[in-house]
C-alpha cells in the first residue's frame, strides 16, 4: 500500500569515538575525506538519494558522538532509527569489544519494535592501516552469533566498500519498512469495554 | 552666384573655427599646461581602474559567498523539509493518541463508576492489568515511527510520572511481577510468551531513560539517609559538628548508576543487596578497629569514632604542621613512625621526573604518616596489590588510611590525601575535605590526573578514545570504595581507563560543576558578543560557585590547558571542549531532555572552550590562594596547585620520550 510513496529511512552510525563514524558518513554523502582529527558535538545528520531497484529513497544518516555512550543524549536520535549502522576500527580491540554494548544500548534506547529482527550493519574500518589488530574471521563469527548481521571492511579514507555498506543498509530497513507496514498501527484489539462489562456483573451479584 | 558667397562664408566660418582651434591648442602647448593635464588625467584613470579591479575581485568573491550560502540554504531546506516531514507524521500519531487516551480516559471512568465497595483486590488488579497493557501498546507504536521523538519524551515524561505513582500506591501489585523477572530489560526478546513482563519492561525503561535519577532511587537513597541521620544525630550532637558532615560520612557507599542501560537491573539488584551490605561492611570495619579500641561495641559508636579520629587528626595537622610525628591520638599505643619515604621517592623516580612535563610530577606527596597494625580482615596492599593476611603486622597512613606490608611501605609512590568517606553519588563538595582553607579537590580526580599528567601527554587522543565500559566502573569504584588506598594507577597500563575514570565521575556527580543554580547564567554569558564582558562576567559567576566546584573547575581545567599545548596528544582546545564538555560542563539538571539537551550541548562546548581559552593564571590564582588565608594549614595545600603558563612553554620544546613501562604489569583489572 505504501510501496509508492516517498520513503525516508533513518540511519544511526554507532560506534567508539576516533572510528571513523563521520568520515564514513562524509565519503557516503560528500566523496570526501579529510585527515582531520576532530571529535563530533552532539549528533548531525546529512540526507542522501539513492536508487535501490525501482525505488527512490533519502537515506537520513544520523552521525553520533562517540564518548557520548550512556548520556540521555542518545534517546532523542536513537528513536525512530530504521537501521543501526556499528562501526569500529579493524586496529583497536577496545571499539570491537564495545560493539556488544553499543548495539544493547541502542536497543535499550531506541525501543524499537522486534528488537530480535532489528536491522543491524557492522562496519570495520580503517582496512587502508597497516597495524590490523582484529581480523575479518573473528569479526565475521560474532555478526554470524549475532542474528546473522552483515559485515562488510571498508576504508573511508580510500572510499573502498563505503557505498556497498550503505547500500545494504538501505535495502534492510527498507525490507523491514514493507515489514511493518503490512502490520496495522494498532495490533491489539481494545479490550477494556469488555472488561468493564464484567465487573459491573460482579458488583450486581453480590 | 547667391549660393556661391554663401558656400564661401560658410567655408571660411570652418576655416576660422579650424584656425581657432589650432591657435587654442598652440596656447596650450605654448603654456606647458597640456602635460600636467595629461598626467593628472591619467593618475585619475589608473586610480579607476585599480578600484575597478578591486570591485572586480570583491564581487567575484561575494558570488563565490552567494553560491555557497545558496547550497548551504539547499541543504537546509532538504533538511527542514524531512523534519517537518517527520513533525507532521509526529502530530498525526499524537493526534491519534490523544483520542486513545481520551477514549481510555472515558473507559476509565466507566470502570471507576462501576467499583464499588465490595470490589476484591483481583479484580482491580486484572482491570489495571488491562489498562496497562494498551498503555504500553501505544507507546510502543508511537517509538517506532521515523521521528526524533523530541516531542515523545515530553510525551513520556508528562505521563510517567503518572503510571510511577499509581504503582507505587498499588504497590502489590507492580512489585509481584518485578519481582518475577528481575532481568526487566532482557525481556523485549522473547515478549510474545510473557505479556506481562512486557508490559513492566517497556514502562521501566522510559523511566530510566528520561530521568534515571528521578523515582524509585531517590525514594530509596532518602530511605538510607534518614536511617543513618537517626544513627548518627545524636553523635553529631555529642561532636558539635554539621549533621550534615555526619551523614555523609554515615552512609552507605551505594552503587553508581551512571549507565542507564543498567541501571534498572543494578537497581533491583542493589535494593536487595544494600541492606545486607550495610550490616556487614561497618562490622568488618568495626572488627578491624577492634584491634586499636577495644572498648568500642556498636556501630554507631564506630561511626563517630572513626570520624571522630579523622577530625581530630585533621586538627592536630592544623596545630602542629611541623610535628608529623606526634600526629597519634595520645589513646593509642602504637608506635608512630616518622614519615615514611624521602620525598624524592615519593613522587616519581628522577628520571621520569626530569623528562616529565608535568607540574604535578613536581608534587611533592604529604608523607604518609604510617601506623603498624596487626590485621585481623585480610586486606589488599596498596602498593603490591597482594593480600595481607590475618594476624600480620601492617602499615596504614592515618590521614588516608593506604595500608600496606611492611616490606612495601618505602615503595609507596601515592599522594596522601584526606580521605573522605564518600558516597558514590552526589555533589562534587560530598567527594571533597571539608576544611574550607583546604584545596577542595576530590581525591580521585588528583591522583587519576597525576598519573595522565606523568604517562599520557604522549598519548594521541587523550580523552576521546573509549575504553571498555565495565573497567572503567569497576576501578572507579574501586578507588571510591577503597578503604586501603588504592590509589596507585601505575598498575593500569592503559591511561584510557584512567582518563575514562576522571570523565566517569564527573558525569556521575549529582550536579554539574557549575552547580545547576548557575548553570543557565553561565549559559547566558557565552552569548554575549565580547569577550572582554564574557571574561567579566564569567569571573563574576565563578565566584559565586561554591569553593569545592571552583577548585574543581580551576583544577581541571589547568590540566586540560596542559592537555591541549602538547602537539602529541592532538586534542587541541577544540576538541577537548567537545569532548570533556559533558564531563566538565555538564547539564542544566540531570534531567534535560528532546530538544534541550542539543542546544545545551552546543552551549556546553562553547563555555568549555572559553575557559580553556582563559590564560592559566586566572586559573591558578583559585588554587594557589588557598596557602595565603591559611597559615595553620599549610601541610599540603602547595604541593597540590599546579600549573603554570612558564611551564607551557616547557611542554611545546620537550622532544618526545618514551616513557617506559610500569614495573607492575601483572595486574589486570579485569
Amino acid at each position: 500500500m505504501a510501496s509508492r510513496k516517498k520513503v525516508l529511512l533513518k540511519v544511526i552510525i554507532l560506534g567508539d569515538s576516533g572510528v571513523g563514524k563521520t568520515s564514513l558518513m562524509n565519503q557516503f554523502v560528500n566523496r570526501k575525506f579529510s585527515n582531520q582529527y576532530k571529535a563530533t558535538i552532539g549528533a548531525d545528520f546529512l540526507t542522501k538519494e539513492l536508487q535501490i531497484d525501482d525505488r527512490l529513497v533519502t537515506m537520513q544518516i544520523w552521525d553520533t558522538a562517540g564518548q557520548e555512550r550512556f548520556q540521555s543524549l542518545g534517546v532523542a536520535f536513537y528513536r525512530g532509527a530504521d537501521c543501526c549502522v556499528l562501526v569500529m576500527d579493524v586496529t583497536s580491540p577496545t571499539s570491537f569489544k564495545s560493539l556488544e554494548s553499543w548495539k544493547d544500548e541502542f536497543l535499550i534506547q531506541a525501543g524499537p519494535r522486534d528488537p530480535e529482527n532489528f536491522p543491524f550493519v557492522v562496519i570495520g574500518n580503517k582496512i587502508d592501516l597497516e597495524n590490523r589488530m582484529i581480523q575479518a574471521r573473528k569479526a565475521q563469527a560474532w555478526c554470524q552469533e549475532k542474528n546473522n548481521i552483515p559485515y562488510f571492511e571498508t576504508s573511508a579514507k580510500e572510499g573502498v566498500n563505503v557505498e556497498k555498506a550503505f547500500e545494504t543498509v538501505a535495502r534492510n530497513a527498507l525490507a523491514r519498512e514493507k515489514e511493518i507496514d503490512q502490520q496495522a498501527d494498532f495490533p491489539m484489539p481494545i479490550r477494556i469495554p469488555q472488561q468493564e462489562e464484567q465487573p459491573k456483573k460482579d458488583g450486581c451479584s453480590c | 552666384m547667391e549660393t556661391n558667397p554663401a558656400v564661401n562664408f560658410k567655408a571660411r566660418l570652418q576655416r576660422l573655427i579650424a584656425y581657432q582651434d589650432v591657435f587654442a591648442r598652440n596656447n596650450i602647448l605654448a603654456q606647458r599646461s597640456c602635460d600636467q593635464e595629461f598626467s593628472a588625467f591619467l593618475k585619475f584613470h589608473n586610480d579607476l581602474r585599480r578600484k575597478y579591479a578591486d570591485l572586480r575581485a570583491y564581487s567575484e568573491q561575494m558570488d563565490r559567498y552567494v553560491e555557497q550560502y545558496r547550497t548551504d540554504l539547499a541543504r537546509k531546506d532538504k533538511k527542514i523539509q524531512s523534519q517537518s516531514s517527520q513533525i507532521l507524521r509526529l502530530t498525526q500519531h499524537n493526534k491519534r493518541s490523544n483520542e486513545r487516551l481520551n477514549e481510555l480516559q472515558r473507559c476509565l471512568d466507566q470502570i471507576k463508576g462501576t467499583i464499588t465497595g465490595q470490589n476484591t483486590f483481583d479484580q482491580l488488579r486484572d482491570i489495571l492489568r488491562d489498562s496497562a497493557m494498551s498503555d504500553s501498546e501505544t507507546t510502543t507504536d508511537l517509538s517506532d515511527k521515523n521521528c526524533t521523538g523530541e516531542e515523545l519524551d515530553f510525551d513520556n515524561m508528562n505521563n510517567l510520572p503518572k503510571v510511577v505513582s499509581q504503582s507505587t500506591g498499588l504497590g502489590g501489585v507492580k512489585r509481584s511481577s518485578n519481582s518475577g523477572d528481575p532481568m526487566d530489560l532482557k525481556r523485549p526478546k522473547h515478549d510474545e510468551s510473557y505479556p506481562m513482563g512486557r508490559i513492566v519492561a517497556t514502562t521501566t525503561t522510559t523511566v530510566d531513560m528520561n530521568d534515571l535519577n528521578n523515582g524509585p532511587v531517590v525514594i530509596t537513597s532518602e530511605i538510607h539517609h534518614e536511617e543513618h541521620h537517626r544513627a548518627t544525630t545524636n553523635i553529631a550532637d555529642q561532636l558539635g559538628a554539621s549533621p550534615y558532615s555526619n551523614i555523609t560520612v554515615g552512609r552507605p557507599q551505594t552503587d553508581q548508576y551512571a549507565s542507564p542501560m543498567r541501571a534498572p537491573a543494578r537497581h533491583s539488584l542493589s535494593a536487595q543487596q544494600r541492606p545486607k551490605q550495610k550490616v556487614r561492611k561497618p562490622s568488618r570495619q568495626w572488627l578491624e578497629n577492634k584491634s586499636e579500641e577495644s572498648e568500642l561495641s556498636t556501630d554507631d559508636i564506630f561511626w563517630s569514632k572513626h570520624d571522630e579520629d579523622q577530625q581530630q587528626q585533621q586538627i592536630q595537622q592544623a596545630l602542629y604542621p611541623t610535628l608529623p610525628k606526634i600526629t597519634s591520638p595520645p589513646s593509642q599505643q602504637q608506635k608512630t613512625l616518622t614519615p615514611s619515604t624521602p620525598i624524592q621517592h615519593t613522587a616519581t623516580p628522577p628520571s621520569l621526573m626530569k623528562s616529565s612535563p608535568s607540574s604535578i610530577g613536581t608534587l611533592r606527596a604529604r608523607a604518609h604518616n604510617f601506623i603498624s597494625r596487626n590485621i585481623l580482615i585480610p586486606e589488599t596492599c596498596c602498593v603490591c596489590l597482594k593480600r595481607i593476611h590475618f594476624g600480620k603486622l601492617a602499615y596504614r597512613c592515618q590521614a588516608c588510611s593506604a595500608l600496606c606490608h611492611t616490606g612495601c611501605k618505602e615503595n609507596c609512590a601515592t599522594l596522601c590525601l584526606p580521605n573522605v568517606k564518600t558516597p558514590s553519588r552526589g555533589a562534587v563538595s560530598k567527594f571533597t575535605s571539608r576544611e574550607s582553607n583546604q584545596l577542595q579537590v576530590p581525591a580521585i580526580l588528583v591522583h587519576c590526573v597525576k598519573e595522565i599528567e606523568q604517562r599520557g601527554l604522549q598519548e594521541v587522543g587523550i580523552y576521546r578514545l573509549n575504553v571498555v565500559e565495565g573497567q572503567v566502573k569497576e576501578l572507579k569504584d574501586r578507588i571510591l570504595k577503597s578503604r586501603t588506598g588504592l590509589f596507585d594507577l601505575s598498575h593500569y597500563n592503559d591511561i584510557h581507563l584512567i582518563c575514562g575514570v576522571v570523565k566517569d565521575f564527573l558525569r556521575s556527580l549529582s550536579e554539574s560543576l557549575l552547580t545547576n543554580a548557575l548553570w543557565k547564567s553561565f549559559a547566558n554569558v557565552i552569548e554575549e558578543e565580547s569577550d572582554f564582558v564574557k571574561q567579566q562576567n564569567f569571573d563574576a559567576l565563578i565566584q559565586q560557585l561554591p569553593k569545592p566546584n571552583r577548585d574543581t573547575l580551576a583544577f581541571m581545567i589547568l590540566h586540560l590547558q596542559r592537555v591541549a599545548v602538547s602537539p602529541l596528544c592532538r586534542m587541541p582546545i577544540l576538541n577537548l571542549s567537545r569532548t570533556m564538555g559533558p564531563a566538565i560542563i555538564g547539564y542544566s539538571s540531570k534531567h534535560v531532555s528532546g530538544i534541550d539537551i542539543v542546544g545545551e550541548t552546543y552551549k556546553q562546548t562553547k563555555i568549555l572552550e572559553f575557559f580553556l581559552k582563559m590564560p592559566s593564571d586566572y586559573w591558578s590564582k583559585f588554587l594557589i590562594e588557598n596557602d595565603n588565608p591559611a597559615p595553620s594549614a599549610p601541610v599540603n595545600k602547595q604541593q597540590i596547585s599546579t600549573p603554570t603558563l612558564t611551564r607551557l612553554q616547557h611542554y611545546q620544546n620537550t622532544p618526545p620520550t618514551n616513557y617506559p613501562a610500569p614495573a607492575n604489569t601483572f595486574f589486570s583489572p579485569l
